[in-house]
């Protein structure tokens, strides 16, 4: 595997790897990303992105003074700010207070605009309902209502057949 | 030396023999979206059991969605570093895929227009490419792919912030949209970095041919959309569509301008360059790529046979580096290599005819 290539400044691995074309003259950089603003080019390139990313996860987590940890996967505030990546899907909840001031430096939105899981929604809706059927259906059972858990049983197995349908179509 | 990927490089392909697609300014359309399966952490933050369940799951997956035709599916660990190079070069996975083993594959589509990779940043990097300008036809096919894999996967979504990704900077649509461009008239006008500023204050991104961190050379680059929240996949093809009608534009009005005012220094180059292709002993990859650049800007022009073009857009991939060590059957020396792309682009353009110098135009 080819060696990672280094910072042109300071020779540590480099994250940054830039391509200015001026008049006809190619130009490369590599940079880490601490010495990305004080390189010439790209200071003229649109880093923007990249150190807007960085500079809202610092700012909102120095405004809201908050600690954030998520529960599922261990993801901390150290780990997001040193990789700019969650850790898993659940990390969106558990950053919750920072998540809009990270976004609106990167994003022009804040809102989900696009496309959603058909399915995937289908089966959300569904799972609630049938959580609660089967606690209400295993309540019944230990408290030995026998007539209530049978309908509760039928109400499950009619879902179901339901979340079929609806999938299926 | 058998290699696993082999049928992959053997096999007409979609950016590699598409005679009646390749048009003048614009190599190819691409669409890729970003997907992660809920309740299971990122790759980043995966361990190694867990990575290769999320890659069986998606795996069966993507091999039965109908779009994916004759799937190929390949694990990053069972490929050689010369294997895994050629799937970059073919524009297949990306360059940090290859960089990452721990259950990371790509399941590949019979004609190579459709791939999906797993477990890169995202659990699945869904990708689609049509050679041309089309970038409503890709977001169809892509978004039939995405819907059929939706049935039976279920993708981590929220319904303020739509497709939870790895980086935030992915989240909602997941969309990244890019054209590939060949742009000699602008480059050669000193005109590129303007066109660069300009696209880069709309939210858009310009990088070279392989992607981030990769050169401009051929004259070859790719424009594509940077932000994937707060706006509809609709909206964000709309607006790159049409930055990329303006520079096109823009490149079609450059051509002309050099065609009037400074005609005798760029039918030299076309024509240098029809000769160093077909005599040629000595020939890195970058220079290839100016070369070839030169012939289809020639092709556009008219000064060769149409198919010209398609001929250049498969030369692009195949003289690439790892392309021309599977060509030696062996990892051999840049030199070595150097002498070999040469040989492999006399032989193709042997039956090429003379530039038609006379029939020049825009």
């Amino acid at each position: 595997m080819a060696k990672p290539k280094q910072c042109d400044h300071c020779g540590k691995p480099a994250t940054i790897h830039l391509t200015q074309i001026v008049g006809g003259e190619i130009r490369k950089v590599d940079l880490c990303e601490a010495c990305q603003f004080k390189d010439s080019m790209a200071a003229d390139f649109d880093l923007k992105p990249f150190a807007k990313l960085a500079d809202g996860v610092l700012a909102a987590h120095n405004n809201t003074g908050e600690v954030h940890a998520c529960p599922v996967c261990g993801c901390d505030d150290n780990s997001f700010q040193k990789s700019g990546r969650f850790g898993c899907p659940d990390c969106y909840e558990a950053f919750a207070g920072i998540v809009p001031e990270v976004l609106r430096n990167i994003q022009p939105g804040l809102r989900h605009e696009g496309k959603s899981p058909e399915v995937g929604l289908v089966r959300r809706h569904f799972g609630r309902k049938k959580v609660e059927l089967r606690k209400e259906l295993e309540s019944a059972i230990r408290e030995e209502r026998f007539e209530a858990a049978a309908v509760y049983r039928d109400q499950l197995r009619k879902l179901e057949g339901r979340e079929a349908n609806a999938i299926e179509n | 030396m058998q290699l696993k990927i082999d049928s992959l490089i053997r096999a007409d392909s979609e950016l590699t023999h598409q005679n009646t697609s390749s048009v003048p300014i614009i190599l190819m359309t691409r669409i890729r979206l970003a997907r992660n399966l809920s309740g299971h952490n990122f790759p980043n933050h995966s361990e190694v059991e867990k990575s290769a369940e999320v890659f069986e799951l998606c795996r069966k997956a993507i091999e039965s969605a109908p779009e994916m035709g004759s799937p190929t599916t390949v694990r990053m660990e069972d490929l050689s570093t010369m294997e895994k190079k050629i799937l970059v070069e073919r524009h297949l996975v990306s360059p940090e895929l290859i960089e990452s083993t721990a259950g990371s594959g790509v399941v590949i589509n019979g004609d190579q227009s459709c791939a999906v990779m797993i477990n890169e940043e995202d659990h699945l990097r869904i990708q689609s490419m049509l050679t041309g300008f089309h970038l409503d036809k890709v977001w169809s096919t892509i978004d039939a792919l995405d819907d059929s894999l939706e049935k039976k996967l279920d993708f981590a979504y929220s319904e303020e912030l739509g497709f939870l990704t790895a980086c935030p900077s992915n989240v909602g649509t997941g969309l990244r949209a890019s054209v590939m461009m060949h742009l000699p008239g602008l480059v050669i006008s000193k005109n590129m970095e303007k066109v660069i500023r300009a696209v880069n204050q709309i939210g858009l991104v310009v990088r070279g041919w392989m992607g981030e961190g990769s050169d401009a050379s051929g004259s070859v680059f790719q424009i594509s959309n940077q932000q994937t929240l707060g706006e509809s996949e609709e909206a964000i093809l709309k607006r790159l569509g049409n930055v990329l009608k303006t520079v096109r534009v823009q490149e079609e009005n450059a051509r002309s301008r050099i065609l009037q005012t400074d005609q005798n220094r760029i039918l030299d180059r076309i024509g240098r360059a029809y000769g160093i292709l077909r005599n040629g002993h000595l020939l890195s990859s970058g220079e290839g790529m100016s070369l070839l650049s030169l012939i289809r800007l020639g092709a556009d022009f008219g000064m060769f046979p149409k198919d010209t073009r398609c001929l250049v857009d498969r030369l692009f991939i195949e003289s690439q580096p790892a392309h021309v060590q599977y060509l030696a059957e062996s990892e051999i020396e840049s030199a070595a290599r150097d002498s070999l792309r040469a040989s492999f682009m006399r032989k193709n353009f042997r039956d090429i005819p003379e530039p038609d110098f006379e029939s020049a135009s825009t």
